[in-house]
């Protein structure tokens, strides 16, 4: 079982040149885990990326709260100082204070709502100054300060001092300045701000960041500091290589699927190709069996026919010999084609060729044969093209298979044309029919081995499928190319375009190959 | 040259009181008579007190004189050198920081060390609350000078 499989997917390469599509899926298989190995990679890379930006952000958040916290208790304690400083200077200047410099010391500092002096030598004289509104928060703070000559209790407002305080209170500076220079832009700031009685403390995680809260001081243990770092701006790093992961693994999945496509489309026309080859058997028996059961018929006539008129014993010679040619020209092909299946491109002979002499040659063999089928074949010849060097052989083949698919698809019109032409940089042999033509759906794989244009009728006109992709081989080897031009219902023409060679070029290949009889055109 | 300087600046200081006192002859506390009356006589009673004057020597403190009435009219007179409350030296100590010693007592009870006529004696006083009259006549004093049309109506 696993053997079968491993077999399958083994490349192997029985179709001709074309590398077979199932060997594609095995690149497809390594570059996909290879990009899936990136992918792994780059998320690997991003989470770490991300725990960096977030400790970061944690540390950033934590420091940004302490610094505060511990900035603002210095300034509150400032603050309580000054106020303390700000009576003893009342007190040095005046040796009874009144409740008026009581009111103007309560009165500078915005923070202190109502105080009360009570002097020691008489604690019945007190005075007491208040600003407070008619709505009051009664449970106000409370705290006492002592001079030489008594004592100062005042009741003040947290919030109000905290205000007073509050340019301690900013946004905290970036943990790393950043210029337009510097590569990585992080801007990590802390939005700080103080909370009246926080349920939580410590570090907290946001969905979108950290928040740290760090109480303060002991007048004012009621507030805490909160700092909050915020992690899900763009530009902390680890968002590209997450961007880039997500893309890799897609481009991954998108080219294992694509290799799975080729392969199966492989596989499918690996099964086509080995249908084709069985088809061939049949194809190639039914196509030998003909021209023999021709020639033994006739053999069997003359043999036993023994008062045939002489025409008609002329007949039967000439009939035998047309089948046995046709015979002999199915086997060459069958053997060439095989030689294409197994690689073993035959040795082309190139000798210098008239392509006029050759076509005329051919024409001239074959004529009876083509003559007996019903056609009439027609000539075309440019004069003007010098000797090239040809496989005389193969080529009369490619033109005599093409002369046989124009007479096997034919129609009512039995006008073949075989032409010779020239260009400047080609050699063209073209034949034309006005037979079936091909269409267009047929055209591009024409050339493919075992393949034949599903015709209605296919099945009732003789072929191996091997005619065309032998044709397209030989011309291949000449270095030239074939174009087809076809419309079904107004006929066919196919052109071998074969590289012109000009005079010099000529001896030099006739050089190489080692003719050494000189050619003068 | 300095002496002037003291001179006038006490001047403009006692000027600004007086402007400050005129004004707030017409009864500038800003908060209801009531609420005044409730938060002196919250602040008041809340305290409690030894009754001593005290100056400030360098070093050292002594006291001044004693209030008639208070907790350390038994105990202590006038021209006693604190030496130690309750167990702290006070060599260095300012008024403030006696102040802080007392208040931080929580017991009520304080053991006082002074030198008094060349000898060191041990003195136990308890701290007791404001009597009644004093927070009384605070009140009225400041209702009187602060709201000066309620005054009559407060008892």
């Amino acid at each position: 079982m696993f053997r079968a499989l491993v077999s399958k997917f083994r490349p192997v390469s029985r179709s001709g040149d074309r590398p077979s599509r199932v060997s594609i899926v095995l690149a497809f298989l390594i570059i996909s885990f290879a990009l899936g190995v990136l992918a792994w990679r780059s998320y690997e890379l991003s989470v770490r990326m991300e725990r960096g930006a977030n400790t970061l952000a944690v540390q950033y958040a934590g420091y940004a709260a302490d610094i505060t916290a511990r900035r603002v208790d210095a300034a509150v304690r400032t603050e309580m100082t000054r106020a303390v400083d700000d009576w003893q200077q009342v007190e040095r200047w005046i040796e009874e204070p009144t409740r008026a410099s009581l009111s103007e010391w309560l009165g500078k500092k915005e923070w202190i709502v109502q105080a009360i002096y009570i002097p020691d030598h008489d604690p019945a004289s007190s005075i007491f100054a208040s600003e407070l509104g008619a709505s009051r928060d009664t449970d106000l703070p409370t705290r006492d300060f002592y001079t030489s000559s008594g004592t100062v209790t005042y009741t003040y407002d947290p919030a109000r001092l905290l205000t007073q305080v509050a340019s301690v209170v900013q946004k905290q500076q970036p943990l790393i300045r950043t210029t337009a220079a510097d590569f990585l832009p992080i801007q990590q700031q802390a939005d700080v701000i103080v909370v009246r009685a926080p349920r939580v403390s410590g570090l907290v995680r946001l969905a979108d960041g950290f928040a740290f809260y760090a109480p303060l001081g002991a007048p004012m243990a009621e507030y805490s500091v909160r700092a909050v770092v915020r992690t899900s701006y763009v530009g902390s790093g680890w968002e590209n290589q997450r961007l880039i992961s997500f893309w890799v693994s897609l481009a991954a999945v998108g080219l294992m699927a694509l290799g799975a496509f080729l392969a199966l489309r492989g596989l499918n026309r690996e099964a086509e190709t080995t249908a084709l080859r069985g088809a061939l058997i049949a194809n190639v028996s039914h196509e030998l069996r003909t021209p023999l059961s021709m020639i033994r018929l006739g053999a069997e006539t003359l043999k036993l026919g023994s008062r045939l008129k002489e025409s008609e014993r002329e007949e039967i010679h000439e009939q035998i010999l047309r089948e046995t040619l046709h015979l002999s020209h199915l086997v060459e092909n069958v053997l060439d084609v095989a030689r294409i299946q197994n690689r073993s491109s035959k040795a082309l002979a190139f000798t210098p060729v008239a392509p006029r002499d050759l076509v005329t040659t051919l024409v001239g063999t074959y004529a009876s044969w083509v003559r007996s089928r019903g056609f009439t074949l027609e000539l075309e010849v440019e004069d003007g093209v010098e000797p090239q060097m040809w496989d005389r052989d193969a080529v009369s083949r490619a033109l005599l298979n093409l002369i046989d698919n124009a007479i096997k698809y034919s129609s009512d019109d039995r006008t073949i044309v075989v032409a010779v032409r020239h260009t400047d940089q080609h050699v063209i042999l073209e034949v034309r029919d006005r037979g079936l033509g091909i269409a267009s759906a047929d055209l591009s794989r024409i050339f493919d081995p075992y393949y034949r244009a599903r015709f209605s009728d296919t099945q009732t006109r003789r072929g191996a499928g091997l005619g065309l992709t032998l044709v397209q081989q030989i011309v291949a080897a000449h270095g030239g190319r074939i174009e087809v031009e076809s419309e079904a219902g107004t006929g066919s023409t196919f052109r071998l375009l074969f590289p012109r060679a000009s005079g010099e070029e000529r001896v030099a290949l006739s050089g190489l190959v080692g003719q050494s009889k000189p050619v003068t055109s | 040259m300095r002496l002037l300087f003291l001179k006038s600046t006490a001047w403009a200081a006692a000027f600004a009181g007086a402007a400050l006192a005129l004004h707030a002859g017409e009864g500038d506390c800003h908060a209801p008579a009531r609420e005044c009356t409730q938060q002196i006589r919250q602040m008041l009673s809340a305290r409690r007190y030894l009754g001593i004057q005290i100056v400030e020597l360098k070093p050292g403190l002594v006291i001044k004189s004693v209030l008639p009435d208070s907790p350390a009219t038994a105990y202590l007179k006038a021209g006693d050198r604190l030496i130690a409350v309750n167990g702290r030296s006070l060599e260095k100590a300012t008024v403030g920081r006696f102040k802080q010693h007392l208040a931080e007592s929580n017991t009520g009870k304080v053991m006082l060390i002074v030198l008094r006529r060349g000898a060191f004696r041990r003195i136990e006083v308890r701290l007791e609350p404001y009597p009644k009259e004093y927070i009384e006549k605070a009140i009225s004093a400041h209702l009187s000078q602060a709201h000066p049309a309620t005054a009559g109506a407060q008892p």
